[in-house]
């Protein structure tokens, strides 16, 4: 009972304690610590930045990370200089991967789905969000190939514009996430095209096989199975009877990490890189390209295994021009004309064509009716994925040039 | 250079405030690091513009001193005259960065007549400082305050950076005394340093997150916006500009009082009022009691019957509005906020206040929510457009899948961002970083040191970091 009242009696003395001699002294310490915190912290972080040594690239995103810029008077008149300091300190903020990684993760457990347009689906699959496209830019585009296409009534012009994961893989997108109608799109595309462009859709066949892991589940591109169902699937339009159908299946990588996850910075998964080689056929051939015009006798580049972006496996990335000349006996020679996506495809055609002519208009100036003719062209393929088709700024460019 | 980024935090504010503290304690050299560090800042994002600002701060400096001088010899109307002409002079600068493109549009657009012009970049923080330097000019002619004597002092008033390019307001009386006497201690850093914790979370965890899911809203088409997914896109857009403005503040809040300063707060819990006008009276305070002081009493206020006090009110409320940006919306925004509070003031009166409490709250939420959709909406026709879709014309019906993801995204920060609109937490805070134990004032500081944790790792790979007051 004494007890008692004595504790009452302290409680009582606190409260009559004037509130704001109680709340100084009780913050003190806090705010000590604040001090000594916010301060230790980024002296820290500052002076750790200051002495280790710069990066100049960085593995995990893909890309080369600033260096210290040069001041210059005109840098610091139009904000150049300062933009690329801010970039620099960005970049080379200490433990930079760390903090990616430690950010998604905070994401995730937000409830976010979508990271720097990208969309973590089902399975961990990684789905770029295709961009709006520029409508002009696409009909400048259009108007080209029809026009292509009329000035060469003699070739067999396909075009295959190959939906992205977005479309095909539509289930494994997170619920409800709102993405481009690209079956409205391609429904729009065929509209447009001239009546001797036939238009090749794989859209439904590839849904058919979606388990199989048709895209990437860490980058933008199909796998090379995506384009094996594409080409069963396109086979017919393409003009190509009876095609081969037993592969032997090699495994270059399982450690494939792609584009979007670079992008993303989630990097939870790791992909495998297949390659098929057709059984069954003779075929033999020499491949040439822009940027190496040493005859040799294969489309897969083994240095790229080893290199910052494994996909370039299939021909080594992207170039002008490749020139793939075959020791078949069809009389059928193919202009093509493409991005990346064609690259694990075009080894499904080598069987049937004399000679694959593969453009990238985003790189190629030169005249595209001298090499139709030259190259006695017989066969003209358009194939693209649909989001860099739509976006696509250089097609119309290339076919008009002189 | 703004707050929120790897840069300020990491370069900038260590280097200022290691030589602001090292300098030796005389008010004029902390003065001097501070005009120059600001001067430096203002450079950074607007390398041409800070000569600009140096001639604003040498017209109103001298003014301000001239005003003074003419009082002091009793000549009324050389200082009335002087502070006419200065005030324009301040106006018309504003008027020439900020409006010029809009008036002449217009003018195109009503005469019958074409007058070239090319839209001028509008300087960063012009509508800030400026009103500053008016409020200076009028009340050392009004004699509420000295001029300032020395360049440097003004100088650091007029370009503090702490609130240079997003607010508050400082008013020159609110901080005289501190320009020339103001403390520094280890607890009053660490005081600021919660505070800039604080503001640097809701902007970039709050704000940032809550404004990702407004844009990818306003990227669908109206045909596939929902009337659920339009709400969401409403609350969204509601949340991150109370959490972006209200961060910027608290991060001003924070740096002030590292650098000895002790500012007004600029918030108070908007989005607990329970009228609009009471909304007005926590929302960016800085700004309304600004407009209250050197427009609306000025022109007499509610004195001359409701007939003037009405037309009082609405031309605070078009030039409230067109100071948040040169465009009609911004006009149509204000001019709506004028109307409600005309109604609320002389036709509902006490009515309101008879509600049911969660009625009150309802009414003032509702129409500030649709105060926000005229606010961020570029045109007139979006914004009714958009308003349109959240009451069920033109949408894709009430919920939709797409409703239902963007429900699912914002979510958890959406609950914490609506809990940390109410003084809820924040009452509870100072329990434990106040309280007796110092267990409890250490998990308090932890609390803070995990939100600069988690903010820097959003900050490092910002890929969405917006700037909302570049049109201000």
């Amino acid at each position: 009972m004494k007890l008692r009242v004595r504790k009452m009696s302290e409680k009582e003395q606190l409260r009559q304690e004037p509130m704001r001699k109680k709340r100084k002294k009780g913050g003190r310490l806090f705010c000590r610590i604040m001090a000594a915190a916010f301060a230790g912290s980024i002296l820290l972080l500052a002076l750790a930045g200051l002495l280790l040594p710069d990066r100049d690239y960085s593995e995990e995103e893909k890309r080369v990370l600033a260096s210290f810029p040069k001041a210059s008077w005109d840098g610091i008149q139009n904000k150049d200089y300062m933009e690329d300091l801010e970039a620099y300190v960005s970049d080379q903020f200490v433990l930079r991967d760390m903090w990616i990684r430690f950010k998604v993760q905070c994401d995730l457990l937000m409830g976010k789905r979508e990271f720097n347009g990208v969309y973590l689906g089902k399975d961990k699959y990684l789905m770029q969000i295709p961009e709006t496209p520029a409508e002009a830019e696409v009909a400048k585009n259009l108007q080209a190939i029809n026009l292509f296409a009329e000035q060469n009534q003699e070739l067999r012009i396909c075009m295959m514009i190959v939906p992205n994961a977005v479309c095909v893989m539509e289930d494994y997108l997170p619920k409800g996430a709102p993405v481009r109608d690209q079956e409205k799109d391609a429904k729009e595309l065929k509209e447009q095209l001239a009546a001797n462009i036939s238009y090749i859709d794989v859209t439904a066949y590839m849904r058919e096989h979606v388990q199989e892991g048709l895209y990437y589940k860490t980058d933008h591109h199909w796998t090379s199975k995506g384009a094996l169902r594409a080409f069963e699937a396109a086979a017919e339009g393409l003009g190509i009877e009876s095609p081969l159908t037993d592969y032997e299946i090699y495994t270059v990588t399982n450690d494939f990490s792609g584009t979007l996850s670079s992008r993303s910075g989630y990097h939870k998964v790791k992909d495998s890189i297949e390659v098929y080689a057709p059984k069954g056929t003779e075929v033999k051939y020499l491949v040439t390209d822009s940027d190496d015009i040493k005859e040799r006798p294969t489309v897969y580049d083994k240095d790229a295994l080893n290199g910052k972006d494994q996909y370039q496996v299939f021909f080594g990335g992207n170039h002008a021009l490749v020139d793939i000349r075959t020791t078949n006996r069809t009389n059928r020679t193919l202009l093509l004309f493409k991005d990346s996506y064609a690259n694990c495809f075009v080894p499904f055609l080598l069987p049937y064509y004399d000679e694959i002519v593969m453009v990238d208009p985003r790189y190629y100036y030169d005249n595209v009716q001298m090499l139709v003719s030259n190259k006695k062209v017989t066969d003209v393929l358009f194939l693209y994925n649909m989001d860099t088709f739509l976006n696509d700024r250089s097609i119309a460019d290339v076919l008009a040039g002189e | 250079m703004i707050f929120s980024s790897i840069f300020f935090i990491f370069v900038f504010l260590p280097v200022v405030l290691a030589i602001y503290y090292l300098v030796p304690f005389r008010y004029q050299l902390k003065n001097l690091v501070l005009l120059l560090a600001s001067l430096v800042f203002y450079a950074w994002g607007e390398p041409i513009y800070v000569i600009l600002m140096l001639l604003g701060i040498g017209i109103n400096y001298v003014g301000g001193v001239e005003i003074e001088g003419y009082l002091q010899a009793g000549r009324e109307r050389n200082a009335k005259v002087a502070c006419i002409s200065i005030v324009a002079v301040d106006l018309a600068v504003l008027g020439f960065y900020k409006y010029y493109g809009f008036v002449l549009e217009n003018i195109n657009a009503i005469l019958p007549i074409d007058i070239p012009y090319h839209e001028l970049a509008l300087p960063i923080g012009i509508s800030f400082y400026t009103f500053q330097t008016i409020s200076y000019i009028i009340d050392v002619y009004r004699q509420k305050v000295e001029a300032q004597h020395s360049v440097i002092t003004f100088g650091a008033y007029v370009c503090m950076f702490p609130q240079l390019i997003a607010g508050p307001i400082v008013r020159y009386s609110d901080v005289e005394k501190q320009l020339s006497k103001r403390t520094l201690s280890l607890e009053k850093f660490g005081d600021g340093a919660m505070w800039f914790l604080r503001g640097l979370g809701k902007k970039v965890l709050l704000a940032n997150t809550m404004g990702s899911v407004f844009d990818s809203i306003m990227a669908l088409g109206a045909a596939d916006t929902s009337v659920l997914t339009a709400w969401i896109g409403c609350f969204a857009y509601t949340m991150q500009i109370y959490f972006d403005f209200g961060g910027y503040s608290d991060m001003a809040v924070g740096l002030g009082k590292m650098l000895g300063f002790e500012f007004m707060k600029n918030f108070d819990y908007p989005y607990t009022a329970k009228s609009v006008t009471e909304f007005w009276r926590r929302w960016h305070i800085s700004l309304s009691s600004w407009f209250k002081e050197y427009v609306y009493i000025p022109l007499g206020g509610n004195r001359g019957g409701t007939k003037k006090a009405v037309r009082n009110l609405l031309v605070v409320w078009a030039l409230t509005g067109l100071w948040h940006g040169a465009a009609w919306n911004f006009i149509f925004w204000g001019l709506y906020y004028g109307i409600i509070l005309c109604v609320e003031k002389y036709i509902l009166k006490e009515r309101l206040g008879k509600l049911p409490i969660v009625c009150q709250h309802a009414y003032t939420m509702l129409l500030v929510m649709l105060g926000w959709v005229l606010f961020s909406a570029p045109t007139l026709g979006r914004a009714l457009a958009y308003v349109g879709t959240m009451f069920g014309i033109g949408g894709s019906g009430v919920a939709d899948a797409t409703g239902l993801y963007f429900l699912g995204t914002c979510l958890v920060p959406g609950i914490i961002s609506a809990i940390l609109c109410t003084p809820l937490i924040y009452r509870r805070i100072p329990r434990i970083t106040r309280a007796r134990e110092w267990y409890k004032q250490v998990a308090g500081a932890m609390i803070y040191i995990g939100i600069f944790v988690v903010s820097t790792a959003y900050l490092v790979n910002a890929t969405y970091n917006p700037f909302l007051y570049f049109r201000f």
